[in-house]
């Protein structure tokens, strides 16, 4: 046989309810026994009762100190008035219980009590009675009290009703609804005597002792500004029984206005709410005063206090449904049946939920959010990398990239444009570019390449390539390192730019510079002619002359010969003094190329000056030097930095023409500018130089004298210039002007 | 006619030039003084004997031209043969106006120099022999006295002793006296040496 699950439960169940059993007979067969009867003069399952009996027998059984025994009589007095029968349940009662010992008596109402009193008495007249009214009001001075312990609640109809038209201020008509029974009737009549005090603030109507569907029609058809006070029906107008809260619950839904009243066994059944009795509550001390008689007190000694145990209890779903606010309940007020028990009840609980289900959502909305600023983030970095790719990639010059061990990261694609080699070559020969440079600069590349690996600096250094159909290329190679936020080498970033054209326009613009100043210094020695016509003449006449004069001597009968060998060596010696003139001309003459040497501008100064000899120049004319012997040598073209001399000679000699022949004195001195530089200057005892033309002085076509073409100064300037030094003029103090011009020492000028 | 040997004179500032020069002239035996400038050569006692100059004509301190333009001063009176490495024509014109013999461009041949140096010492000796009897007349007329001198500008003058004589108002015969004593006096042979005399020493040209 197989058992289902829940079968499986339920008899696991029924084994630990046999278990409890057992254990319990046992702990009761020990302690001692009370029997107690319970008298209700209703019929057993009004609501009330219930409440009450219920409350009272677990307050009782909860304790450990007897074993109880209970017994209930309901007597249905209101249905079955009748003396006879009363009589009947008497003897009936007598047969039942005439063998028991019975401890205590707890008599609900003052029915129960006056019953008991009538027929128990006679047979019980020791036992202890305990009566439980719900309001003073219903007992009267007749009923016997020996031997009883009275437990008397309170309905609270002034105070409900007080509260009520607080709620609802206003309210002109309140309508007390009560059946016809003789309960009713007292209920009715208490109420009238309660209410006494409020005629003078609404209008009191009783709906008393009507029939059920007559007093429907009536709570339905009430008028604005009214209330009804609901008090108990046990049998209305045509003799009809009713449970009291039944009763009310085929009232309710029909009445338009809304119904308070002073039970707690009205609540759920259509009442407002109001200052409610409560039965369990008067259960429990019922049963507390038990204890106390159950332990031997006396009934008259045992004194309960008067707690009224009412309780200001409301129908949250009737609050809401005639717009009362709960604002204006009475502190500690109970609230029942609310719409959202859930709440209420789990109001934390959900709240916490829905706290972790708003952190979670906002969690993953912060999730979404990075994630998408993320994909953002990605996007820029794509388009950014994007970007930049492409402005190395379409950038004219060839650039290239290196990790810091030199590895090719990078090489953009102008490459192939300036070298013929493609980028992908590059990277995976990293031999390439050393071998694409010419053997001519390769040192050059390869010092700078093995700097550049111990100094971390910006560098720039032009050298020759040989491109792959082997024409020469000029590159103008710029590299600087990059150091990230950390200060971290990241290797290099290097721009190879084709300056081929520039090169050979820069060369364009030197051989033209070398032109011009070519042609200036044919000019100058155009200038020159006479003297150096006569410079070349002089030793010319002297050797012709001594010729004819050796030859004469010969022919004659006895020859001097040591005459003859003084004349051959006056030849040799005036033969060698026309050379020299004719190799300085022949040196300003011939057209080459700058050629930088080391050139000692002492015997620059004194080459020059042979060229401008005295006399056959200008007549008085005395050109002086002051030399700095110890001046060491500049670097430069020994032919243009004559040249710039002679210049400054004419220059000076075109100065002093019109100075007396005695005056006319040109001084040339060399020495030390400062511990870099050396200076030449040309000092002439000419009139000076007027202002406006000191400051034209160095411009090209600017002339002050008759023929020349004004470019001497100017063409002396680009060669000074050229050599990395500086040329200008100044007025003596004493007269006339001097010439100046600077050069680097050997191995200290600039590239 | 005195038989001294003629002097060339060389100013040249350049002394390479003079030597060859000196040594030019020395193998044409000729005898010569050399200086190396102008002052030099003014301050130099020149003696009678015909000479010539030759001259460069750029020098420092005083040019050849400036020394020309002193002798003359002077009276210092030689040919003189410029000698220059750069001449212009404007320079020899200047020079050639104020008395050179000759303006020379250097380099030259050397045998041009000595045939103009010979033809200059000629010239010389020429003008110095012409100087001398000029003197030598200068004086003989001194002798002369007033008449007589009165009667020589009318002989050389073309007059007939009657003539003469009818104008001094004495005797045709007193003048011939006179007459004999002038021929005598002036040392001329003939009356048509007389009349050169006269010429030379700028008496009695028929324009006078």
């Amino acid at each position: 046989m197989i058992l289902t699950e829940r079968k499986k439960q339920g008899v696991l169940l029924l084994f630990a309810g046999f278990l409890f059993f057992a254990s319990s007979q046992n702990a009761w067969a020990s302690l001692p026994q009370k029997t107690i009867l319970i008298l209700f003069p209703y019929e057993s399952n009004t609501p009330g009762f219930i409440h009450f009996d219920t409350s009272f027998r677990s307050s009782l059984t909860a304790k450990t100190d007897y074993y109880f025994e209970f017994y209930v009589e309901c007597l249905d007095l209101a249905r079955f008035p009748d003396a006879r029968y009363h009589a009947k349940l008497i003897d009936f009662f007598h047969e039942k219980y005439g063998k028991l010992k019975i401890d205590l008596i707890v008599a609900t109402l003052r029915q129960s009590l006056e019953f008991f009193n009538a027929y128990g008495r006679s047979f019980l007249p020791e036992t202890p009675v305990i009566l439980y009214e719900q309001d003073r009001r219903f007992l009267d001075d007749r009923t016997s009290m020996q031997n009883v312990v009275s437990l008397i609640g309170h309905l609270d109809m002034e105070g409900t009703l007080d509260l009520a038209l607080r709620l609802q201020p206003d309210v002109r008509n309140v309508f007390v609804v009560s059946g016809a029974s003789r309960h009713d009737q007292s209920a009715e009549a208490i109420a009238r005597e309660a209410f006494r005090g409020f005629e003078n603030r609404v209008r009191l109507s009783y709906l008393s002792g009507l029939p059920m569907d007559e007093l429907i029609q009536r709570v339905s058809q009430l008028p604005e500004h009214s209330m009804l006070f609901y008090l108990s029906i046990l049998q209305d107008g045509n003799g009809q029984t009713f449970k009291s809260p039944e009763a009310l619950a085929l009232l309710s839904p029909e009445a338009n206005a809304p119904i308070y009243s002073v039970s707690e066994t009205y609540m759920g059944s259509g009442i407002l709410g109001g200052n409610l009795i409560s039965h369990s509550a008067h259960g429990a001390r019922a049963a507390q005063t038990a204890l106390r008689i159950l332990a031997g007190e006396k009934p008259e000694n045992v004194q309960m206090p008067e707690e009224s145990g009412n309780r200001y209890v409301f129908d949250a779903r009737l609050l809401e449904h005639w717009g009362i606010d709960e604002e204006k309940l009475p502190p500690g007020a109970d609230v029942r049946y609310r719409k959202f028990s859930i709440w209420n009840k789990y109001r934390w609980q959900i709240i916490a939920v829905f706290l972790i289900l708003i952190f979670q959502a906002l969690r993953i909305s912060a999730l979404a959010i990075s994630l998408r600023k993320q994909r953002r983030t990605d996007l820029a970095l794509r388009n950014a990398e994007r970007k930049y790719r492409t402005l190395a990639d379409f950038n004219y010059d060839w650039e290239y990239w290196t990790a810091p061990d030199g590895r090719l990261l990078y090489v953009s694609p102008s490459c192939e444009r300036i070298t013929g080699y493609s980028s992908r070559q590059f990277t995976e020969d990293p031999a390439l570019f050393h071998e694409i440079v010419v053997p001519e600069d390769r040192q050059l590349w390869d010092g700078h390449h093995h700097d550049h690996q111990t100094a971390l600096e910006f560098r720039v250094i032009q050298f020759r390539i040989r491109t792959r159909v082997g024409d020469m290329r000029w590159i103008e190679h710029a590299c600087i390192p990059v150091i990230d936020d950390r200060d971290q080498f990241q290797g290099f970033r290097a721009s190879n730019r084709d300056i081929t054209e520039r090169k050979k326009a820069e060369l364009e613009v030197q051989l033209h510079r070398e032109e011009l100043a070519h042609i200036a210094r044919i000019t100058t020695l155009g200038e020159l002619a006479t003297s150096l016509a006569h410079e070349i003449n002089q030793p010319l006449t002297a050797i012709r002359c001594n010729a004819e004069a050796a030859l004469r001597f010969l022919s004659s009968h006895s020859p001097n010969l040591e005459e003859v060998r003084q004349i051959l060596d006056d030849i040799i010696n005036d033969d060698t003094r026309a050379g020299e003139v004719i190799r300085r001309i022949r040196t300003l003459v011939k057209k080459e190329h700058s050629q930088h040497s080391p050139v000692d501008l002492n015997e620059s100064v004194r080459e020059t000056i042979a060229l401008v000899r005295n006399t056959s120049v200008l007549p008085g004319l005395k050109i002086m030097t002051e030399l700095d012997h110890e001046l060491p040598a500049v670097r430069g073209d020994a032919v243009q930095l004559q040249q710039v001399t002679l210049n400054l000679l004419m220059n000076a000699v075109d100065a002093i023409k019109r100075a007396p022949a005695a005056s006319r004195k040109v001084v040339v001195k060399t020495t030390l500018w400062d511990d870099q530089t050396a200076v030449v200057m040309v000092r002439d005892s000419g009139e000076g130089i007027e202002k406006d033309v000191m400051e034209r002085l160095f411009e090209p076509f600017y002339t002050t004298k008759g023929e020349g073409l004004g470019m001497g100064l100017s063409i002396s300037r680009s060669i000074i210039k050229a050599h990395g030094g500086r040329i200008w003029a100044d007025n003596n103090r004493e007269g006339g002007a001097t010439f100046f011009f600077t050069l680097p020492l050997e191995g200290r000028q600039q590239p | 006619m005195t038989g001294d040997k003629p002097v060339v004179y060389v100013v040249d500032d350049d002394p390479s030039v003079l030597r060859a020069l000196e040594r030019l002239l020395r193998s044409a035996d000729l005898g010569l003084e050399t200086f190396t400038s102008a002052l030099d050569f003014l301050n130099f006692q020149h003696p009678e004997a015909p000479g010539c100059l030759i001259l460069d004509v750029k020098m420092p301190g005083v040019s050849g031209l400036e020394l020309q333009e002193r002798m003359a001063r002077q009276g210092i009176l030689f040919p003189i043969i410029f000698i220059t490495g750069h001449g212009t024509v404007p320079l020899s014109v200047q020079a050639m106006k104020a008395g050179a013999v000759d303006f020379l461009m250097k380099p030259f041949d050397p045998k041009d120099l000595l045939e103009i140096v010979f033809k200059a010492l000629d010239k010389d000796r020429q003008a110095k022999w012409e100087q001398r009897e000029l003197k030598r007349l200068r004086e003989r007329l001194k002798t002369l006295t007033p008449r007589e001198a009165q009667v020589f500008r009318s002989v050389v003058a073309g007059m007939l002793n009657k003539q003469i004589a009818y104008d001094l108002g004495t005797a045709e015969k007193t003048i011939k006296v006179h007459r004999a004593r002038i021929m005598e006096k002036m040392g001329a042979k003939s009356l048509a040496e007389l009349v050169r005399f006269a010429e030379k020493l700028g008496i009695g040209s028929p324009s006078s």
